[in-house]
């Protein structure tokens, strides 16, 4: 089925009593790119947590499509398409990278069922070898990798990735953005990718929103953002 | 002989109550207290399916499988009203909510069996002995060994190559990441749940032939199961398995040749292993900070 939008509405979100997002609207169009940007602590991860329903506590409206996902359990969530690259990638130590890839079976839906693991090793070739290696022996930019195509598994709609680049080698980085690049021409989805790495996030993007204490300071195409030279300056660590 | 035998048969059946208990406290950090409480009322329930009559082998095997999936229900009942809501708490609250239970189980089975001690006869084709290296061994032991082998291995397959053991064992480490996954946790949860207490029940079925029934067997077991889950390391059924085997062997030994010391077997075993290995047998330090 054809990704859909994605409309966050007046979103509020806390942590127990912190107040941390003010009034989010934010609208990605179905099978576009959005690169979300902002400094540390602009609100990057707990707007993506609260699209996903997971830990935080919000009011307001975050639709996908037709569906309110707001009200879904994390595992409902899943399957109504959604899936989230936490930025400490939460690969499980104890199984294998084949094990880690097939659990996410389990989060597909019925109108976009589970794609092979065969056809996602395709995509992501480095985690061929690795097959029988547990997931506390994997590097970094590995764990990475594996959490992106294990998200892939569940033929995600909509996918949020969490700063994906974040501690990586630019080799590595430049891995990971060719995986990305891949899943856009050859899946269909709708996509967030949080990032500090302003540059590496724009070229994968189409749109581009800029997050600061909480708030939305910024959302243009990506052409317009390569212009707007006062936001960079004054919201993103150049 | 005889004191391998009677090791095994008495390791077997704190191994398969300490499993469940290693795997509910493996899975969802719930210290379950009640644990010995559902091993009793395995025990009762083998003894009112079988009716305190002796039969044959294989009906009395049928009847105990009965009893523990009864036994299970019974438990499944309890995670919905009550452990569902100690998940997501910290151990003391946890400890207290199923000690509470424990003493609920014992009053109810107070109430239904009453204080004075019933038994369940051994089933017919087990009663007499056989001999082996000029050793006279309870036809039963077998019984129990080898049910216990088989739940080793069942458990093994079931862990290691199923998917419900792939969830299982991503929930154990990472609840949160698990659902976002799409694993249902609630409903792994609610399974693993059954399954450590129809091995408790199975536990208990098991040990019935062996024991004068009261309602106070629900403490008496709970300790060394503690202590066993201890050892063996937190959510490993194998440290367990291991683990309660020495424990029986150790015990069987001590009350043949030191009876002096047999009483403080647990504690020597315990004592032995902690110094050497504080995380347990096959523990790994990582589950514990998981489980938080
Ligand atoms: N569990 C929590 N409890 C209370 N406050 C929190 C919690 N997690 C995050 N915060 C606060 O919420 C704000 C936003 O944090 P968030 O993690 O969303 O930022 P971020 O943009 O993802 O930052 P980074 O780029 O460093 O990942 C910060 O001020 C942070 O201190
Ligand atoms: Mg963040």
């Amino acid at each position: 089925m054809a990704p859909r939008e994605l409309a966050v509405r007046d979103l509020h979100a806390y942590y127990g009593a912190a107040h941390i997002l003010f009034g989010i609207d934010l609208a990605v169009p179905g099978g576009s790119t959005l690169a979300l940007l902002g400094r540390n602590g602009a609100g990057k991860t707990t707007l993506l947590r609260s699209i996903a329903n997971a830990g935080v506590r919000t009011t307001g409206s975050v639709r996908y499509g037709e569906t309110e996902l707001r009200s879904l359990a994390p595992h409902k969530a899943a399957r109504a398409g959604l899936q989230l690259v936490p930025e400490d990638r939460r690969i499980f130590t104890r199984l294998t990278v084949r094990e880690n890839l097939r659990l996410a079976g389990s989060g597909a839906s019925p109108d976009r069922p589970a794609v092979g693991v065969d056809r996602i090793l395709d995509l992501f070739p480095m985690l061929k070898d690795l097959l029988t290696r547990p997931g506390y022996a994997l590097s970094g930019g590995e764990q990475q990798l594996l959490a992106i195509a294990r998200a892939m598994v569940a033929n995600p709609a909509l996918l949020l990735l969490d700063e994906p680049s974040e501690g990586l080698a630019p080799r590595i980085v430049e891995q990971v953005g060719e995986a990305v690049r891949r899943l856009q021409s050859e899946f269909q989805l709708t996509a967030i990718l949080a990032e500090q790495n302003t540059g590496f996030a724009v070229d994968l993007a189409d749109e581009v929103c800029v997050l600061d204490g909480g708030s939305v300071v910024y959302q243009g195409r990506t052409s317009e953002f390569a212009a707007a030279e006062a936001v960079r300056h004054r919201y993103l660590a150049v | 002989m005889i004191v391998i035998a009677t090791g095994l048969t008495d390791g077997m059946l704190l191994f398969l109550v300490a499993s469940g208990l290693t795997l509910i406290l493996g899975v969802m950090g719930v210290v379950n207290f009640s644990h010995g409480g559902f091993f009793m009322i395995g025990a009762y329930l083998g003894y009112e399916f079988l009716r305190g009559r002796a039969v044959s082998t294989w009906l009395f095997l049928l009847l105990i499988i009965a009893a523990s999936a009864a036994t299970a229900v019974v438990g499944l009942a309890a995670e919905r009203v009550l452990f569902r809501r100690l998940y997501r708490l910290p151990e003391v609250t946890s400890l207290l909510g199923t000690y509470a239970l424990l003493l609920i189980l014992e009053g109810v089975a107070q109430l239904i069996w009453g204080q004075n001690p019933v038994t369940q006869p051994e089933p017919n084709g087990l009663v007499r002995v056989f001999t082996l290296a000029s050793a006279q061994i309870p036809r039963y032991d077998l019984l129990v060994v080898g049910a216990g082998v088989v739940t080793v291995a069942g458990l093994q397959l079931l862990i290691k190559r199923t998917e419900f053991g792939r969830q299982l064992t991503a929930v154990a480490e990472d609840r949160f990441m698990a659902g976002l996954l799409g694993v249902n946790v609630n409903w792994v949860f609610a399974a693993t749940f059954a399954l450590g207490i129809f091995l408790a029940g199975l536990g208990g079925t098991l040990a019935g032939p062996t024991l004068s029934m009261v309602p106070d067997i629900a403490v008496t077991f709970i300790l060394q199961s503690f202590a066993i889950v201890i050892v063996g390391g937190f959510g490993s059924v194998l440290g367990s398995l291991i683990a309660a085997l020495a424990l029986g062997l150790l015990h069987a030994y001590l009350v043949t040749y030191v009876p002096s010391l047999a009483d403080f077997s647990l504690y020597l075993l315990m004592a032995a292993v902690l110094v050497v290995r504080p995380q347990g047998l096959l523990g790994s330090t990582a589950l514990l900070r998981e489980t938080r």
